[in-house]
């Protein structure tokens, strides 16, 4: 019966959009024909719409497993804004009081964005139970594999959830992942008869080009030389927070005629829509970010993505120059690098999982309270008192659950013959991390530094081939700058108004209704 | 810098008799009885809470500031007890004009003035794309509370929505008249549109040459005076009003205080609400002196008799001193530190030790 459904009437009916972008519709066929689905698209070709769409289609309820809180609110947003009302997304910060009222009215809801750590909890599985469950979408679904750039333990365990929850059809996507790590999504979720939709990541718009300087000052002056006679939006992407609120008020100075702004996850809620929305609303030229931006925006115009710092991995870097050119229009990604930088990944690698040291602390710490006293220890007490950051604790706290060496309580359960074994096992698997993630970045510092075509090398591990750029290739197939002439945007000025003025100009004052 | 002047100002209100961090908290808005209770007995209610943001780090590095500059000084043998100097007080004077003390009612729009200023942000945001038949936009505030409140409005009104937009725009534009023009300007670039959006506070920072804190304590200082100048002339305005109605200012009270509050309305004694609530005594009587700074109904009569307030009042003139300690031993010893504590919550009272000092 729904496959007599005309899905373009139906995309256009829902979405507004007159017909699908590659891949989507046979996806959408293929899920609504209760297929399991393993899809990888490259960013920007519209991965959403894949189970937004199916989700008004299906009789029951789709939900869409995302590790990322913000992306997932995000889309929530742009959903509601376009009419698409019973949507809505669940996370662990939000008021266990207003969660609980969602919770009564769960199954008025078409779509549900959850967070992997939510599902972790027993209340979340045994409501969810209660709906009719007619899809189950893994987003990001690389964070499954261990040699996945953003490996998530909690996405482990999305196997059994699906089982408790009946066994759903499955969709899982992912804008990246190398064929080792589709095999291992494919096995850890244990369906070897998932139907793979691979899309080429190739973008054929986007000319990559990469400059090595010798300090920031040359970066500076590099974006300065870059910016100073060209109004296009741009992206300039940092690793750390303060960063860009120092290089967006440098330019400021340096191109006072460009609107610059800077974007981190640091700031009030507000700040952060704004300064989003100007953006898509051609009010600001550049925003300098860290990787905190973009993820939920979908600004089609984008022409210039700059890197003042290098991502840790190929993945990353192909995600967010992926941000530029969504309209097919021809556009550049600069990543600049000294080799001073490369501590800087190196040393975030060391942020993300605990050390050696630490995790010896910790087993000592533990063992020393078991056998004097029997006091149960407070575990984030401990976690602040070895001064674990977030990502270093999730790993632990993942490791203990999957040993069996935590109870429901929180409390961590010492058994003496095994407390060895459990610290060595567990320091092998860190390492076995570091090592993966040291590998990525040696892999993105030696794509930077190769000789031959960058789009080849940067491909080589997705694909094996790509389609032909439609302008300039790369820096190392002889682009320059000097050849690069993109259409300007015009800006409309708001400063000579005065505040009389401007006031009525936002109260559309004089202005009459535009029915269009 | 607007917070060295704040500082001094309530500083000479309290001249030796508070702590640095007595400032700190009042500023901030501390939730707390003692930092309300000071406010009133300062005369400094106006400044209670305009900071939320303050931090103490950069609090205490104005603080060094002042010091090096010797506009305040420590007293010598209790080094968080200080003094505004004569040095202060004339520079203080110089920034008179430049900053608008006058503005603030920090303890009547705490809490208010943030729930105001988001839903007319939002609700113009609204109104204006509706106009302009533009249903797909993305709303400046996220909040749910703020969100829905809007929503309801919008349902209500949506049929005069054309009137609706252009009365405010009116009203605005009236109460925005009574401002100098930066100020005028600072608001109006804030606001958020069909197909524009507002400044953020990071890029008014940049326009209008202040530091990020001078910008919020100016904008906390518009959005009162706009509140103070909407409530006087409630006749005048149709439509801003509106945004002020039902913000709950009960946060004020702590929750548990609340909850004896609601007891003490259904006429429990103190014994009893203690007993149901299973808390001490003590712990009611400090939520009791908690009820009573913001509720000027408050049955003071039943907890003290007039001759005891008498009593204490004389003792306070006396003594020209607050401190609940000496006002304990100058009074008679059947009366306790609770009766002491709730004549002093009363407002009245602190007006008429004004004139004293
Ligand atoms: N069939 C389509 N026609 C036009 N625009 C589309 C279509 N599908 C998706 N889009 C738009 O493309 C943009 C990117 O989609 P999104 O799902 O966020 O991409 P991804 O998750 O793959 O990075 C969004 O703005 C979306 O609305
Ligand atoms: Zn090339």
């Amino acid at each position: 019966m729904i496959k007599d459904i005309d899905l373009e009437v139906e995309l256009q009916r829902y979405f507004n959009y007159p017909s699908f972008r590659t891949g989507q519709k046979e996806i959408i066929q293929d899920v609504l024909s209760e297929k399991d689905v393993l899809g990888v698209l490259p960013t920007g070709s519209g991965k959403s719409i894949c189970y937004q769409l199916t989700a008004k289609l299906l009789e029951g309820i789709t939900i869409v497993v995302s590790p990322l809180i913000s992306l997932m609110e995000d889309q929530v947003k742009q959903l509601k804004a376009t009419s698409f009302k019973e949507v809505i997304a669940l996370n662990s910060f939000m008021e266990p009081k207003r969660r609980r009222e969602i919770y009564r009215k769960l199954h008025k809801y078409k779509l549900i964005y959850v967070s992997p750590e939510l599902l972790q909890q027993n209340e979340t599985i045994v409501q969810l139970k209660k709906c009719d469950i007619s899809l189950f979408v893994i987003d990001e679904a690389h964070c499954i594999s261990q040699w996945g750039h953003e490996f998530r333990p909690d996405y482990l365990k999305l196997r059994d959830v699906v089982r408790e929850l009946g066994n759903p059809t499955l969709l899982a996507l992912s804008a990246t992942a190398t064929k080792t790590v589709q095999d291992d999504i494919i096995n850890v979720l244990d369906r070897p008869n998932i139907v793979k939709h691979i899309h080429p990541m190739d973008r054929n718009n986007i000319t990559l080009a990469v400059k090595e300087v010798s300090d920031n000052q040359e970066k500076q002056e590099v974006i300065v030389n870059i910016l100073s006679n060209r109004r296009v939006p741009t992206l300039i992407y940092f690793s750390s927070r303060q960063t860009t609120e120092q290089l967006s008020m440098f330019l400021s100075e340096k191109l006072p005629y460009l609107r610059v702004a800077f974007y981190h996850g640091g700031m009030e809620q507000m700040d952060r829509i704004t300064i989003q929305q100007q953006f898509m609303n051609n009010q600001l030229d550049v925003i300098c970010c860290t990787s905190a931006f973009g993820m939920g925006i979908n600004k089609n115009n984008i022409r210039l993505v700059i890197h003042y710092h290098f991502p840790s991995q190929i993945e990353s870097y192909i995600q967010e120059i992926g941000r530029a050119g969504r309209d097919g229009g021809s556009s550049i990604s600069l990543l600049l690098y000294s080799k001073s930088d490369e501590y800087i990944p190196w040393h975030m690698v060391q942020q993300e999982l605990p050390s050696e040291d630490q995790l010896r602390s910790f087993f000592n710490l533990i063992e020393n309270s078991k056998l004097k006293n029997n006091q149960p220890l407070n575990l984030e007490h401990i976690s602040e008192q070895l001064e674990f950051t977030e990502t270093q604790w999730r790993f632990l706290y993942y490791q203990l659950e999957n040993h069996d060496m935590i109870d429901k309580n929180n409390v961590v359960l010492y058994e003496k013959e095994r407390w060895t074994d459990a610290f060595h096992t567990i320091n092998w698997l860190r390492r076995e991390r570091i090592t993966v993630k040291e590998g990525k970045i040696r892999e993105m510092i030696s794509w930077m530094n190769s000789n031959g075509c960058l789009r080849e090398n940067l491909y080589r591990n997705f694909q094996t081939s790509y389609s032909p750029p439609i302008e300039q290739c790369c820096s190392n197939c002889g682009f320059s700058f000097h050849d690069w002439n993109p259409e300007q945007t015009t800006a409309v000025e708001q400063r000579g108004l005065n505040w009389e003025e401007k006031l009525k100009k936002l109260f559309l004052i004089g202005e009459t209704n535009e029915t269009k | 810098m607007y917070i060295d002047s704040l500082i001094l100002k309530s500083g000479l209100h309290m001249q030796g008799e508070r702590t640095l961090s007595g400032i700190f908290h009042l500023l901030k808005g501390k939730k707390s009885i003692q930092t309300i209770h000071d406010a009133r007995l300062f005369h400094l209610e106006n400044f209670y809470g305009i900071h939320p943001t303050l931090r103490k780090d950069s609090f205490n590095l104005t603080i060094r500031v002042l010091i090096k500059s010797n506009y305040i000084v420590l007293e010598s043998n209790h080094k968080e007890l200080f003094y505004v100097t004569e040095m202060g007080r004339k520079w203080l004077e110089q920034q008179e004009e430049k900053i608008p003390f006058t503005y603030y009612k920090g303890l009547t729009y705490h809490g208010v003035s943030n729930v105001f200023f988001e839903r007319l942000l939002l609700f113009i945001q609204t109104f204006a794309n509706s106009k302009m038949k533009n249903f797909s936009f993305i709303p400046i505030v996220d909040k749910e509370s703020i969100t829905q409140w809007v929503k309801y409005i919008y349902k209500k009104t949506k049929a005069t929505e054309q009137i609706i937009l252009s009365d405010l725009y009116h009203e605005l534009s009236y109460v925005l008249n009574q401002f100098k023009t930066t100020e005028a300007s600072l608001f109006v670039d804030r606001i958020t549109s069909y197909n524009y959006y507002g400044l953020s506070i990071e890029q008014l920072t940049q326009k209008y040459d202040m530091s990020v804190e001078d910008v919020r304590l100016l904008f906390e200082a518009i959005i009162h005076r706009i509140l103070t100048i909407v409530e006087t002339n409630k006749n005048r305005f149709r439509i801003l009003p509106v945004f002020l109605k039902d913000i709950s200012t009960q946060h004020f009270i702590t929750n548990t205080a609340k909850a004896t509050h609601q007891l003490l309305l259904k006429q429990y004694s103190i014994e009893q609400i203690a007993e149901i609530r299973g808390l001490k005594i003590n712990t009611i009587h400090d939520h009791l002196v908690e009820i009573s700074l913001y509720d000027r109904f408050f049955p003071i009569r039943t907890y003290v008799d007039q001759q005891t307030e008498s009593e204490i009042l004389a003792a306070i003139a006396n003594l020209n001193s607050m401190k609940l300690k000496d006002i304990k031993d100058a009074v008679s010893d059947d009366i306790s530190y609770f009766q002491i504590r709730l004549v002093l919550s009363q407002s009245q009272i602190f007006s008429k030790m004004g004139e004293i000092k």
